[in-house]
């Protein structure tokens, strides 16, 4: 949910990575904080996971010039993968505009990646939102890792609806494919509120 | 959807905080909506980490609606954190924002929550309407929104 300030000619907007637990999202703002000029950035705040602890995720903020004569803020945050923290996924998903799904290539994580995809529509859901209205991309994470699944095999699995969703191969932990899927999900977001507003 | 704030709303909205400001004697005051996005602040402190103070404050709130839940209400309105020098009081806006004051220990903590629902209760019609506009028409037919050239993220 966009914040529009018109006084201080100033956007907001948020950007959530999803995906099961050690897929690869805090690789990704780790890579995006480490690249971006010091100037578009905030600091990486990462909240540790402890075993009692209701809430964590990380958070980057980032800021752009990409809407004309508007200073243009995206807030990325990750959520915690584990089943168990479904209450943190559902409030860092609340007011956001865009989503990068992110997949653990590996065959053995197949069934999880699944259930995470599952579990991201519902709870979008649950807070009157629809993955195919909400800006979003799929990023097949670990290419560099030998057992892997074939980009077709996962994309039979998560990508087989009638509009394909923007796929990028990424090795997050090398720092190829971040750049790119944090580019198409912000110009997706970006295009969404423009033909909205 | 969203927060579309005009000119005069904002202006309104921060004078309004500009004044609790004063009256409580508080640091500094944000408004942020639930899923954390910052809406408005007044007050220099804190304002470098605002983006992520206003994350975990939005955190900060819906955990505690799990204990509310337990207890048989609804959602705790009102939080209260006491620390040695610097404390804070988060209150809810209506259903989508949250106010939240910080305030050190020189302060009258009771002054505080007095300013800062009466404050709440303030906004929360005016943040009704906020809510409830889809688009707002500028004045200026000339203005809309235009994405720039080039990519949005460079590597440095
Ligand atoms: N080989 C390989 N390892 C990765 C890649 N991306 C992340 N990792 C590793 O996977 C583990 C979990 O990553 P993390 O970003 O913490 O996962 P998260 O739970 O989704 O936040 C870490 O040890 C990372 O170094 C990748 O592209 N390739
Ligand atoms: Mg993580």
């Amino acid at each position: 949910m966009a914040v529009v300030n018109y006084a201080k000619k100033e956007i907001q907007f948020k950007i959530v990575y999803y995906g099961c637990g050690l897929c690869g999202k805090t690789t990704n703002l780790q890579k995006v904080h480490a690249c971006v000029p010091a100037k578009a950035k905030g600091n990486l705040t990462s909240l540790a996971t402890s075993q009692d602890r209701t809430l964590f995720f990380d958070f980057l903020p980032l800021q752009t010039m990409s809407i004309e004569g508007f200073v243009t803020k995206f807030q990325m945050y990750t959520v915690p993968g584990q089943v168990k923290y479904n209450s943190t996924r559902r409030l860092v998903l609340r007011n956001c505009d865009g989503v990068v799904f992110c997949v653990d290539s590996q065959v053995s994580k197949t069934q999880e990646n699944l259930e995470s995809w599952e579990n991201l529509k519902e709870n979008l859901s649950l807070q009157k939102d629809i993955l195919d209205e909400m800006p979003h991309v799929l990023q097949y994470n670990k290419r560099d890792l030998p057992n892997i699944s074939p980009q077709a095999y996962l994309d039979y699995v998560l990508n087989n609806g009638e509009k394909r969703i923007p796929t990028f191969m990424a090795s997050a932990f090398k720092g190829e494919g971040v750049i790119e899927t944090l580019n198409a999900v912000a110009k997706l977001v970006l295009q969404d509120f423009i033909e909205k507003h | 959807m969203g927060f579309m704030l005009k000119d005069l709303e904002y202006g309104q909205l921060k004078q309004d905080l500009d004044e609790f400001l004063t009256n409580s004697e508080a640091q500094t005051v944000l408004l942020c909506d639930r899923g954390g996005n910052v809406i408005v602040s007044s007050g220099e402190a804190f304002i470098d980490t605002i983006d992520m103070i206003s994350a975990l404050v939005a955190g900060a709130f819906a955990a505690t609606k799990e204990l509310a839940g337990i207890l048989g209400e609804n959602e705790f309105t009102a939080i209260f954190h006491q620390g040695a020098k610097i404390s804070i009081f988060i209150s809810a806006v209506g259903e989508e924002v949250i106010l939240l004051a910080i305030f050190t220990d020189e302060t009258n903590a009771g002054l505080v929550k007095m300013y800062a629902l009466t404050t709440c209760r303030k906004f929360s019609n005016l943040f009704k309407d906020i809510m409830s506009r889809k688009q707002i028409k500028i004045d200026d037919p000339t203005q809309s929104f235009q994405l720039a050239k080039g990519p949005i993220f460079q590597e440095d």
